[in-house]
């Protein structure tokens, strides 16, 4: 018999010392799992769905939105959605409901805005360059007697739009995929650019996180 | 009128061809006439497992595709001549047979044979349609890990929706030191979990093994192992007995014991 090392007789005698929770670990996570395999419900609908019932909740109360939880569990082969929604106050009679944070839906309105968004920012661009191209001209050259503000650049969006429109309309999981790249990209140009409104979300980019996480674990 | 029972489990690997050969077995030699089924197209086991594989002159395609009678097909055990096993071909694919077909050879062995078991290979697809076409009760097996038992949950719900009612389960390759250790799954819990009723549990056992190795299922053996007594426990159950959940907690270590263990003995 080979001699065996101190740990292996510690471990021979007391047993491994190995994680002693993995069984309530692993339950955990089966139960989720199962819950979402039984709905049979794609994640898009899923989130479309948490979307909806927190707007129609937000139209009467305050909703904490860092605090709330959606889950599936079943039990007993029925499955239940389980939406923890903490309230702040009650909404006062006549003020509107806060936009509730949906992080699919902004990422998306990045995106669909992105193609013309860029169009525009490269116009306003182009329209500050010349501005300043002027400027260093009256300065330097005689003034004589130029209009300093140039007349906005004409561009016409309504094309613009309705193409994005349009690509909304094929959305495909890989269009997704490849515009959220393309937002993240958008909103960097958004920074150095003057007047892209308000795109980072800091909040929203967490709970999607976790909404991805939903959708790996059921897929 | 014959029982009709699909093995299955969704997941490969997990036990159904083991389950079907001795459960077959033991079925048959409490007088039972069994016909075991192999829906393996392509991968065919049971014979092995039954230790038949020498003796396989046609299988089910032959049949349906005239060249044979069923009975001719049909390959008769030697040591329990209530056991027959329908061969499935090992050199075409799943989808070299369709559910209706399969359904005229259920059929048809239901006029001899009042036990029919089919071993149904994994996956969702085409083979399992065909195992599950003539089923009128499901055995799902399972493994007390998370894989087998999400695959085996979506197998239920299948089952279900193909009205398959009486869907029963058995949990093999339980490891009861490692239950006791809080590592696996106890039968409670993944009972509780697919929430269907608990047919038997078979333990992980090395006999299991050595009986594939021979050809030979365990029920056969004389002084039956730990696993022997299971399935034969289950097939017990299976033909409406009462009987209880064989007990497989380890006795808990005494001192000696463990200082036997630390010294190798
Ligand atoms: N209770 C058990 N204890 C130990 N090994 C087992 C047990 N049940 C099955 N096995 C082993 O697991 C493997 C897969 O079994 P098998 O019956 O072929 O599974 P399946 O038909 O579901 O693919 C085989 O090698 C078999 O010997
Ligand atoms: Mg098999």
């Amino acid at each position: 018999m080979a001699i065996p090392l101190i740990s292996d007789l510690l471990e021979r005698f007391f047993g491994p010392a190995e994680d002693p929770h993995s069984r309530d670990d692993v339950k955990r996570r089966l139960k989720i799992v199962l819950a979402h395999d039984r709905l049979a419900l794609d994640p898009q609908t899923l989130e479309m769905m948490r979307q909806e019932i927190i707007a129609v909740v937000s139209r009467y109360v305050e909703v904490d939105f860092d605090a709330l939880e959606f889950s599936l569990a079943t039990d007993q082969r029925v499955t239940a959605l389980t939406a923890n929604l903490p309230i702040r106050r009650i909404r006062p009679l006549g003020r509107g409901a806060d936009q509730p944070i949906s992080p699919d839906s902004e990422a998306k309105k990045i995106e669909l805005a992105s193609q013309s968004e860029i169009l525009a920012m490269d116009a306003e661009e182009a329209e500050a360059a010349l501005r300043r191209f002027e400027a260093k001209n009256n300065a330097e050259g005689s003034s004589d007697g130029q209009d300093p503000i140039h007349a906005p650049l004409d561009i016409d969006r309504s094309g613009l739009d309705e193409e994005t429109q349009d690509d909304n309309a094929a959305l495909s999981e890989d269009d997704v995929a490849a515009m959220n790249s393309e937002a993240e990209t958008s909103t960097e140009t958004g920074e150095s650019g003057s007047e892209v409104p308000d795109m980072s979300a800091p909040d929203s980019s967490v709970s999607m996180k976790s909404s991805g996480n939903t959708n790996s674990e059921s897929a | 009128m014959s029982r009709i029972i699909v093995m299955t489990s969704g997941k490969g690997g997990v036990g159904k061809t083991t389950c079907t050969a001795n459960l077959g077995m033991a079925l048959a030699k409490a007088g039972q006439r069994v016909a075991v089924v192999d829906a393996d197209f392509g991968l065919r086991n049971l014979d092995l497992l039954l230790g038949l594989e020498n003796r396989i002159v046609y299988t089910a395609l032959d049949v349906l595709a005239g060249e044979c009678r069923l009975d001719q097909a049909l390959v008769k055990d030697k040591r329990q001549p209530n056991l027959a096993l329908l061969p499935a071909a090992q050199n075409r694919s799943k989808e070299s047979i369709k559910p209706e077909q399969m359904k005229r050879l259920i059929k048809a062995l239901t006029k001899v044979y009042n036990f029919i078991l089919i071993d149904s290979p994994a996956g969702i697809e085409m083979g399992f349609r065909n195992s599950i076409a003539a089923a009128r009760e499901a055995i799902i097996v399972t493994t007390p890990e998370i894989s087998a038992v999400r695959d085996a949950d979506r197998v239920i719900g299948l089952l279900e929706a193909n009205d398959i009612k009486a869907v029963r389960l058995v949990i093999n390759r339980l490891r009861p030191a490692m239950v006791a250790a809080e590592q696996m799954m106890s039968v409670k819990d993944v009972q509780g979990i697919l929430s269907i009723p608990l047919l038997g549990v078979i333990p992980d056992d090395e006999q299991v093994i050595v009986s594939t190795n021979k050809g030979e299922p365990l029920v056969l053996e004389e002084k039956l192992s730990k696993a022997g007594i299971a399935f034969t426990n289950v097939s017990q159950r299976l033909q409406g007995e009462k009987v209880p959940l064989m007990d497989l907690s380890i006795p808990q270590d005494s001192f000696f014991t463990r200082l036997k263990r630390l010294f190798g003995m």
